[in-house]
């Protein structure tokens, strides 16, 4: 177990990146003449000749494809927490015309324009970003094409800053990068560091909780991630990121206009993220590769621009729906699943058998909770659709309890689950965990110590066991988020502690498989993970929507024996569940609601014998109907 | 005051335009959940393809423009087989929305081809309407004006009508809501996803081949027409007919209102900032569905 690498295994790829570098370190002559001839290389077959140059045209494109490379790395950030740009051309004309304007009619050096303008777009990425967090991810897609669209529009109209339609001439290349082979170097160096903080950012705490985010914001909210810092922080680097590559591409270009920051461009920088493979550290750096040189070949093909090379886009679009559906990344993933060594790692972790003492072990690291009243909820009230769906439900939980939450269905359990969570604001009533007030907003309480487990188990499905556990725990860390971005030595340390720590709680809860990617687990084994995820956000108190639900006998009886041990562990639980059997041996309390009001509180056999509970499982008061598993 | 009703009429005009874009949005929306990126280039197929027939070959303007809805339904057709059906089934780049990199493909597509086709330059196109205009008080209204706010209005009310009453309509609706449920009733749903695109297709063209006349044909339209429309749809609340209808009129007055106001540089500003505002009060349009929570 003492291999493990920071953060996502370890890949071939590595080799790749290494490859690239020593091409990029090659000089721009060598890369230009490698990137042109491999194109005309692939159009061979059509053009009949072969042709390696390092024309100055040729360097050109390189160092464009290279400033691309940077939008397109920073638009990647917010692709992988969960949202779509179409307007990244509005941040690559801020950092263009930002150093544009800076430098020429401010007269400033480029040394200071080039931070300024891209600090400058991140600035407007943060006002921009602000719908974000209220919209879908369509309707965002078309806000942020209105960017594109109006700040291309804005270009036009503000003539006397801008100079309008006739551009903006003079824009020069800094001394020392001042010729085109010279410029080369400086587009490579922030190259070079963009990726590799894209890079770690994707691969550290922040960049797993926008991947959480992406995946499912509420049980993001669950384990404490706030999935609006987590959007709009993407988004303000996403933004910088894309203005420093505008900041570059002003002076490679010399001569600044509207017509180059249209939209098509964002459309463009969009479509290499996803046809590379979106969210992934690599892909968007493929697929920019891919697609900028579909024009150039298309023009090598048939002497024409343009129309010819957008008909090739469109048809290369949906041709890599149908075949790499998640980019050209899912092609690689699928040689190495084909052709490559299996990862052997999976085999270390494997312990037989999860045993109870395991889990107990896990929960024992924690620190106790001390005893008191952990959870008291008074009054709460809330009307759902015309309907009192919580009529003043009060619940108290103290230490180490296992409080018991039935009624038939419909009579408020779930609301008042979502009450207790945040999910839903009362319309009355108080809510405190350990005496404290804690507002109405999931990601606030979870971070308060209230763990949540769902109905259908909510998991992030795109991302692995081990992963699903690491988002939890990253609430734990003590390294900060620069110490991950700059991969210091007590992250990378945290990191191997954290993920052998993550594996050890998917072992005590019987998942010994931590590679597993969440979705392809059998249904009992997702109320595992999401148990095994909610224990490494280390709550203090549980609520849990019927664990029971799909499982099977022998499964239950796991679930029992788990539940126990968190009590003895000082966790306290609230469990709504049907199957009366399993509450009434687990719980020291059991409130029974109706129509969202209580009719009994009491212990499970003063509950079991109360008139109004029988009367309302078997029918006789209400229209509601009998639950299963009574018994 | 004739100048405020004239420039409501001209508002109104423009606002039909978007309002029968955005319900193309909407009717593929409702059925498949697909936000189609390529309709606003059915819109400006239905220029095109109209200008070629009803201009270049002359046919009678009705057959042009029943021929120019048929295409654009065909059109609609190609695209769900080639773009959206595979691309739902595969679950691709973003969960099960790879269809947003196709439908885009499918969308430069039509537009490089009718580019290479047609050429990139404006075409005229004359008004096919049997009298030239009517004129009350001080206001003369084209009857190219007056036929596409009633077009406007009578695909809004069929459309309604359709999706609300008739059981082909419930049945794309209920496709939307739960295709799981809808296909354990026997709801065919996959031959609705392609009915839904033909219609949001014909749809397109239609709009296309009636504003035509209004401005000319060009290829490059595309993008900023399907764009309005997809704001009408937005501010609307998709799939609402009703919101598309007001949304759509909507814009259409403040679009014009405004640039009189401010000019015509911000035409598209004034849009995407009301889109923005109403968006960021309600999230779901003024007339969509409030967002249900899943646990």
């Amino acid at each position: 177990m003492e291999k493990f690498t920071f953060g996502a295994p370890a890949s071939r790829l590595r080799y790749l990146g290494l490859l690239t570098l020593a091409l990029l370190i090659a000089g721009p002559q060598v890369f230009a003449t490698l990137f042109s001839g491999l194109t005309s290389l692939i159009v061979a077959p059509f053009t009949g000749s072969v042709e390696f140059t390092s024309s100055r045209y040729e360097i050109f494109n390189a160092e464009l494809l290279l400033i691309y490379v940077v939008v397109v790395l920073g638009l990647n950030l917010i692709f992988q927490a969960g949202m779509i740009s179409l307007g990244h051309s509005a941040f690559f004309l801020f950092g263009a015309y930002g150093v544009g304007l800076l430098t020429i009619k401010a007269d400033w050096s480029f040394w200071l324009a080039m931070p300024t303008a891209a600090v400058i777009a991140g600035l407007i990425g943060l006002v921009l970003g602000a719908p974000a967090l209220r919209l879908g991810l369509f309707t965002l897609a078309m806000v942020t094409m209105g960017y594109g669209i109006v700040s291309e529009d804005m270009l036009l109209e503000w003539r006397s800053i801008t100079g309008g339609g006739d551009g903006l001439a003079g824009v020069e290349k800094p001394a020392p990068f001042d010729s085109i082979e010279s410029y080369y170097w400086l587009v490579v160096i922030v190259v070079v560091v963009v990726f590799l903080f894209t890079r770690n950012w994707l691969r550290s705490p922040i960049g797993r909780a926008g991947k959480a985010t992406a995946d499912n914001e509420v049980a993001a909210g669950s384990v404490g991630i706030d999935v609006r810092v987590v959007k709009l922080r993407a988004f303000v680097v996403s933004g910088t990121i894309a203005g420093l590559g505008g900041a570059l591409y002003a002076p490679l270009i010399g001569f600044l206009s509207p017509g180059a920051f249209t939209v098509d461009l964002a459309v463009l920088f969009l479509l290499m993220v996803l046809l590379g493979g979106g969210g992934t550290v690599i892909g968007p750096i493929i697929g920019a590769f891919v697609l900028f040189r579909i024009p150039l070949a298309v023009e090598d093909i048939t002497g024409e621009a343009g129309n010819v090379s957008l008909l090739v886009y469109g048809v290369v679009l949906i041709a890599s729906v149908h075949l790499v559906p998640q980019g050209f990344m899912s092609a690689w993933w699928f040689l190495r699943a084909r052709f490559g060594r299996s990862d052997d790692r999976a085999e270390r972790i494997v312990q037989e058998t999860s045993d109870d003492a395991a889990f107990e072990s896990v929960l024992a690291q924690l620190p106790r909770p001390e005893d008191a009243r952990q959870l008291d909820a008074r009054g709460l009230r809330r009307r759902m659709g015309g309907v009192q769906a919580v009529d003043g439900v009060d619940l108290a939980v103290d230490t180490g309890q296992v409080h018991a939450l039935i009624g038939p269905n419909g009579s408020g359990k779930t609301t008042t689950l979502n009450l207790l969570s945040g999910y839903v604001e009362p319309d009355q009533g108080t809510f405190e965990l350990k005496g404290q007030p804690v507002a109405a907003a999931g990601h606030v309480r979870a971070r308060a110590g209230l763990g949540r487990t769902f109905q259908t188990p909510l998991l992030f499905d795109g991302m692995s066991c081990v992963e699903n556990v690491l988002v939890a725990l990253d609430r734990h860390r003590q390294a900060s988020n620069l110490a991950y971005l700059l991969r210091l030595p007590a992250a990378r340390r945290e990191e191997r502690l954290h993920w052998r720590r993550a594996c050890e709680i998917l072992a005590a809860v019987g998942l010994h498989d931590p590679e597993r990617r969440a979705d392809v687990l059998p249904p009992g084994e997702r109320r595992l993970l999401e148990l095994a995820r909610l224990v490494a956000a280390r709550p203090s108190v549980v609520l849990m929507d019927e664990p029971a639900a799909g499982l099977t006998h022998a499964e239950i009886e796991h679930l029992e024996r788990m539940v126990r041990v968190m009590a003895s562990a000082g966790i306290s639980v609230v469990l709504v569940e049907h199957h009366v059997d399993l509450v009434l041996r687990l719980a020291d309390t059991v409130t029974v609601l109706d129509f969202g009001k209580v009719i009994a509180h009491g212990s499970p056999a003063e509950v079991r014998e109360h008139p109004d509970v029988v009367a309302a499982y078997l029918g006789t008061s209400t229209a509601s109907g009998t639950e299963g598993g009574v018994s | 005051m004739t100048w405020v009703l004239e420039t409501t009429m001209i508002g109104l005009t423009t606002g039909a335009v978007y309002a029968l874009i955005a319900m193309g949005y909407n009717v593929v929306f409702a059925t498949t959940g697909v936000l189609n990126f390529a309709h606003g280039e059915f819109f400006m197929g239905g220029m095109m393809i109209g200008a070629f027939l009803f201009v270049t070959v002359g046919l009678p303007a009705p057959v042009a423009l029943l021929a120019t809805v048929l295409i654009g339904a065909l059109a609609g057709i190609i695209e769900e087989r080639l773009a959206v059906r595979g691309a739902i089934e595969k679950g691709t780049g973003l969960g099960s929305s790879g269809w947003v990199l196709s439908t885009l493909g499918f969308g430069i597509i039509i537009q490089a081809g009718i580019t290479l086709w047609r050429g990139p330059e404006l075409r005229t196109f004359p008004s096919f309407m049997p009298f030239d205009s009517i004129t009350i008080f001080d206001v003369t209204i084209t009857s190219q004006r007056i036929l596409i706010i009633v077009a406007a209005l009578a695909v809004g009310a069929a459309m309604y009508i359709f999706l609300e009453k008739s059981l082909l309509g419930r049945a794309l609706g209920a496709v939307e809501q739960d295709p799981d449920a809808a296909r354990l009733r026997g709801i065919p749903v996959v031959r609705l996803g392609v009915i839904a695109f033909a219609i949001g297709g014909g749809l397109g063209a239609l709009a296309g081949f009636l504003t035509a006349p209004l401005s000319a044909a060009v290829s490059s339209v595309g993008l900023v027409f399907g764009l309005k429309g997809f704001i009408a749809a937005a501010v609307g609340g998709i799939p609402s007919i009703k919101g598309a209808l007001i949304a759509g009129f909507g814009l259409g007055l403040l679009e014009v209102f405004g640039v009189a106001w401010l000019g015509a540089g911000y035409r598209d500003a004034i849009v995407f900032g009301a889109l923005i505002v109403v968006l960021m009060i309600r999230p779901a349009g003024l007339f969509g569905a409030g967002v249900v929570r899943a646990v």
